[in-house]
């Protein structure tokens, strides 16, 4: 067996017989990406208008995908540690039947970069899919900021002229 | 030459901030020659862990030393460390440490996958250590699907396809019942009679009445050990379980 070859193998066959484990590891990586990419794109918010009004938003979602990108790294790390320690009998077993720990190393990290790269890609897929629909709770979120503001300023506006009729 | 020789092993264990200190090895020595059986009796905290340990180079003396096959196994650097282990040794467990994800046969094949070697080989391997083993029918399955005994049939066969200079086993008949521990015990009879050196660990009298040579360590010492020479595998019992008696009794033994 070609050992160029063996490693890249040998990591996805790992993938698929821990896939009880590694699905919702993969799910929770693509969930923290779209996350990440949602944000990103609410902060460059390019279908929103562009009047002073919403220039605050912008600048909050900025510190929103800073605060994201932090738990992201917290959440994802706590999870991969978890993962580990459940597989600490398969590597230990690769280090007695005599794997290197450099060798198990190259594993992991080739299971790494796959996990990675499916995470990343749907993630941002599924990111695209959410970010109209969060766009879009958005500019209904504001919609209705602005009818509830018209409809109380009339209120007021009403109630002052009443008031004023009866003084 | 000796396969194996063993001489002055000390080992001090401490806590990290150099609290406590346990001695679980005072000054071992001892040597096993090729082709030999030899089995080590001693109560828990004898050291007998710690010694397999150290002889599986899982683990490094405070002082003393390991040669196998005249070599240094102390001496070895850690990134090679694995090769030797693959090529050398083979382990047998108590728990038998098969991986419930692989079939039977992958988990035999398991150190030579690790090793690179070629598919066909490997099979040419398995077939006669299989047949040997009785396990030849039940390959395809998984750990979780066959018996205790059959998963540590299963264990031995892949500690012996490297073909390893010594089988290292850890109380190997521990969690089989006797029916099965028998069994395994014969098997390792013939094995150790194809010239298969086997180094093995256990509390179990009769696993121990099987072997050639029977060593009892007490308190991180060797402190005596029982040839079986001509004796008939009963009467090695009966002398084993004397000489426990007296080891137990804290007096001299005299065997």
């Amino acid at each position: 067996m070609d050992k160029r070859r063996f490693y890249p193998r040998m990591a996805l066959v790992n993938l698929a017989r821990n896939g009880q484990f590694y699905v919702p590891y993969l799910l929770t990586v693509m969930g923290t990406a779209a996350a990440y990419y949602i944000a990103l794109a609410l902060a460059a918010a390019p279908d929103l208008p562009n009047s002073t009004r919403y220039a605050y938003l912008t600048v909050f979602m900025k510190i929103g995908t800073f605060v994201i990108a932090v738990f992201a790294v917290i959440f994802l790390t706590y999870t991969n540690s978890f993962l580990m320690k459940r597989r600490k009998r398969e590597l230990g077993l690769y280090n007695i039947l005599g794997m290197g720990k450099r060798h198990i190393a190259i594993v992991l990290g080739f299971e790494m970069v796959y996990t990675a790269a499916a995470g990343i890609v749907g993630g941002v897929l599924l990111g695209m899919l959410l970010q109209k629909l969060a766009v879009l709770l958005l500019c209904r979120l504001f919609c209705i900021c602005f009818f509830v503001f018209v409809g109380v300023c009339t209120c007021v506006n009403k109630f002052i002229k009443f008031i004023e009729r009866y003084e | 030459m000796s396969l194996l020789e063993v001489s002055h092993l000390q080992k001090i264990y401490t806590t990290r901030f150099g609290g406590n200190q346990v001695e679980a090895l005072k000054n071992v020595s001892f040597s096993v020659e090729p082709g030999e059986y030899v089995a080590i009796m001693g109560e828990s905290g004898s050291g007998k862990t710690t010694l397999l340990n150290i002889l599986a180079a899982l683990d490094k003396p405070t002082s003393g030393q390991v040669l196998l096959s005249g070599k240094a196994i102390c001496d070895i650097k850690e990134r090679d460390m694995a090769a030797f282990r693959r090529s050398n040794l083979g382990f047998v467990f108590q728990d038998f440490n098969l991986l419930d994800t692989f079939s039977l046969q992958d988990n035999i094949f398991l150190p030579l996958v690790l090793a690179g070697q070629d598919f066909k080989e490997m099979e040419k391997a398995l077939k006669p250590l299989a047949e040997q083993l009785g396990i030849w029918d039940i390959l395809s399955k998984y750990p979780y699907e066959v018996s205790g005994g059959q998963k540590q049939r299963c264990a031995v066969a892949r500690a012996l396809i490297t073909n390893p200079q010594i089988v290292l086993a850890d109380e190997p008949t521990g969690a089989l019942d006797s029916r099965a521990s028998d069994r395994l015990l014969d098997l390792f009879g013939d094995i150790n009679a194809g010239g298969q050196t086997i180094l093995m660990v256990t509390h179990s009298v009769k696993a121990a009445s099987h072997a050639q040579r029977v060593l009892f360590l007490r308190d991180g010492e060797v402190y005596h050990q029982l040839y079986r020479g001509e004796n008939t595998q009963e009467q090695q019992f009966g002398r084993i379980s004397d000489t426990l008696t007296v080891l137990a009794q804290g007096g001299e033994a005299n065997g």
